[in-house]
């Protein structure tokens, strides 16, 4: 009796694990992103299939939670087997260059030769070549244009007429019409960008751990966004909240065209465009320029990576797939621009070629101006740091709840901020 | 002997198993880490009492330990009332009455998913369901998750409206009072509000008290409404300690104060479990019981 007992339990036991590692040999794929990169990923995931007869599992999310989810994941050794990553990832995941698989260890699965190499730099960590740059993107400004159109204002060529900008709006379009919509992260780039044209300085001084701004400097930091909302420029954080907590793109009023406009990566704009309601669309703004600016302060970086999990255990795989996305004309035709436009010489051949990669496109046109802004001070990867980027937004709450002034709202964010640059930012 | 004893370890191995790996392990290891600084990526390194003494100048860490204490003592005796209100109304004798009693339980169900709170969101949402309602009778639109009183409530009533399991231990509760009790206080000319507050609550102590301890422990856990619905804000009004300890193990990477943080939110449930059964022998009738202030 206790025999047959036993003997029932551990083929119950086995028939489980059996049943966990039956798809062993299937390979791993994650991103984050919206619908439009979503459809395109898995079609091209699908051809990679057709074409290798081999089966790719894919996890995909959007932005919210990504990060949170991978870290778990690379904590357990649980990562997939090629990942989407993103530049400031790099300090957390691989300080010393050993936290992922240096991709030029898979010369015969992938090819780099049409990477800029200055480019492939960003991704390389003590000499070791851990996230592949996609594509390269910045912050700009982009505007609903009909409803720009409804308020008879062409898009604004200085920060004045941004903040003239306002007034306009709410007086012909209604109170709830705002040029802007901007959440704390998107508040931070653009007042930097300001804060760099006026001063040269940047926010952050990774050599002295530290912000580069004086405490009045952050004071006036803090004042460009209480003007903003005074002014009607952008809606309060207050307002934006009483929505729920969801993606911007996702709130009634971006899809109705009463936040007319963004600060946004011009690799992102596509899926903000997509939500408007038809037959609304979105156009590229000019950049704002002061008068004797040295730099423009645009935030810079690596759009996208790729980067494959140390602990793969088929990594030649994961780099087969990954050479089929951005360098097989089949990968690249079927991404199209859904991680901006490609970095990869020839994939740019090839979008030329088909008609994809038309100065039409937002992407493609942000990325034209993007390279035409001078690009002196580099943001600092400390910048989007998570408990700065939390702690900036919870004191923006607070003036807009009346909880605290600009200034003591600018004193604690300095005096806290400062503590978290000290802790992040490693000797 | 020895052989049955082997057999039923090995029956119940599964669940032995699920509680070292799960919760045994878990819960000891994230006492250690609570004592080290820890970015889930680098080798640990001990740091003492740094995380404990770190808590005591931390803003965030006072702001949270408030709001949660003010989202339990608002949805608990909501909750609880509302549950034995109904519980009460639906043990009268009804035609239909267990349509009813399934319908309320519903929600309940649902549990903590992030469907409902999803749901909830859009409910309570500057163009949501419930403005668009108060529109229909001419009052204008409330920020109901955009100012911190209301988000705050919002949050709650979404556990008060999952009231139904309480409800049904309650309703279970109702009916094992014997109805011989009322029966005599009805002969002493008694009403039904006096039946109610001297037969049927001392009567029903006991599972009180036992709703009572499940829901606060629960609420003091409470994650998926905050975090869904409001991201614990505005202005970090619903930030529940639970989304604290979230973000600074998961969002910022620091799972040494992470995992200090929950010990301390451990150890004040605890504290608050340990206060509610000392008390309990001052109102929790048990019956056959000769204990409690009017015993003897």
């Amino acid at each position: 009796m206790i025999k047959k007992s036993m003997l029932c339990l551990s083929i119950s036991v086995t028939l489980v694990a059996g049943a966990a590692t039956v798809q062993a040999d299937e390979l791993r794929f994650s991103w984050w992103g919206g619908n439009s990169r979503h459809e395109a990923t898995n079609a091209a995931v699908d051809a990679y299939e057709a074409a290798t007869n081999s089966v790719v599992k894919t996890e995909y999310t959007g932005w919210g939670g990504h990060l949170e989810r991978l870290t778990t994941q690379i904590a357990g050794k649980t990562e997939p087997d090629l990942m989407q990553t993103n530049w400031n990832w790099l300090p957390i995941f691989s300080p010393k260059g050993t936290g992922f698989r240096d991709l030029r260890d898979f010369s015969s699965q992938l090819d780099l030769s049409n990477f800029d190499e200055s480019a492939l730099a960003l991704g390389t960590i003590n000499g070791k070549l851990n996230s592949l740059p996609v594509s390269m993107a910045a912050r700009i400004f982009y505007y609903n244009k009909d409803t720009w159109a409804a308020a008879g204002l062409d898009y604004p060529g200085t920060w004045d007429e941004l903040m003239a900008a306002g007034p306009v709006f709410k007086e012909k379009l209604g109170d709830e019409y705002y040029p802007l919509v901007l959440e704390g992260r998107d508040v931070m780039a653009m007042n930097r960008s300001y804060m760099v044209q006026k001063y040269g300085i940047p926010m952050i001084d990774e050599s002295k751990r530290s912000f580069a701004y004086s405490e009045d400097q952050m004071v006036e930091f803090f004042t460009l966004y209480a003007d903003m909302i005074k002014n009607h420029v952008a809606p309060s954080q207050k307002y934006i909240s009483s929505y729920g907590a969801a993606n911007l793109y996702e709130h009634k009023p971006w899809i109705n065209g009463e936040w007319a406009g963004l600060y946004m990566w011009n690799s992102a704009i596509n899926k903000y465009g997509d939500n408007l309601k038809p037959p609304m669309t979105m156009a590229l703004g000019s950049y704002p320029i002061m008068d004797g600016a040295e730099s423009s302060g645009i935030f810079y970086k690596p759009g996208l990576m790729f980067s494959i999990s140390k602990n793969s255990e088929q990594p030649e795989e994961a780099a087969r797939l990954l050479n089929f996305l951005l360098n097989e004309k089949a990968g690249i035709e079927i991404m199209g621009l859904q991680r901006s436009v490609p970095l990869n010489s020839y994939a740019r051949e090839v979008l030329a070629a088909n008609g994809t990669l038309n100065s039409s496109d937002l992407t493609v046109a942000g990325l034209v101006q993007i390279n035409q802004l001078v690009k002196k001070i580099p943001t600092s990867g400390y910048f989007e740091n998570p408990q700065l980027v939390s702690l900036f937004q919870e004191n923006i709450e607070q003036i807009d709840h009346g909880q605290k002034t600009v200034e003591e709202a600018a004193k604690d964010f300095y005096k806290q901020g400062q503590r978290i640059l000290r802790k992040a930012i490693k000797d | 002997m020895y052989e049955n004893q082997k057999l039923g370890l090995a029956y119940i191995s599964p669940y032995i198993i699920g509680l070292i790996v799960f919760t045994a392990f878990p819960f000891i290891s994230s006492l250690i880490i609570s004592f080290t600084d820890y970015d889930l990526i680098n080798t640990p390194s001990f740091v003492g009492l740094d995380n404990y003494a770190y808590m005591v100048s931390d803003d965030t860490f006072y702001k949270s330990l408030g709001v949660t204490f003010a989202y339990v003592f608002l949805t608990i005796p909501l909750k609880l009332s509302f549950a034995l209100f109904i519980a009460f109304v639906l043990n009268f004798k009804l035609r239909g009455i267990k349509a009813f009693r399934t319908a309320y339980y519903i929600p309940s169900i649902l549990g903590s998913s992030v469907a409902i709170a999803v749901l909830w969101r859009a409910i309570f949402s500057l163009d949501g369901l419930l403005n668009t309602f108060i529109g229909y009778v001419g009052i204008p639109p409330v920020a109901w998750l955009g100012e911190p009183h209301f988000a705050m409530l919002s949050v709650t009533l979404l556990r008060v409206w999952q009231f139904g399991s309480a409800m049904v231990i309650f309703l279970a509760a109702l009916q094992s009072v014997p109805q011989s009790q009322y029966e005599a206080a009805m002969i002493d000319g008694a009403s039904k509000w006096h039946m109610f507050t001297k037969i049927t609550i001392p009567l029903i102590t006991p599972v009180i008290f036992f709703n009572f301890i499940m829901q606060t422990t629960q609420a003091f856990q409470e994650f998926t409404a905050p975090y869904v619905i409001t991201a614990g804000g505005p202005a970090k009004s619903t930030y529940l300690f639970s989304l604290y300890i979230y973000e600074t193990a998961f969002k910022y990477f620091d799972m040494g104060y992470g995992s200090a943080l929950a010990w301390v939110l451990f150890v004040i449930v605890g504290i608050f479990t340990g206060i509610s059964f000392k008390s309990s022998k001052y109102w929790v009738f048990y019956s056959g019981d000769k204990g409690g202030k009017n015993g003897g």
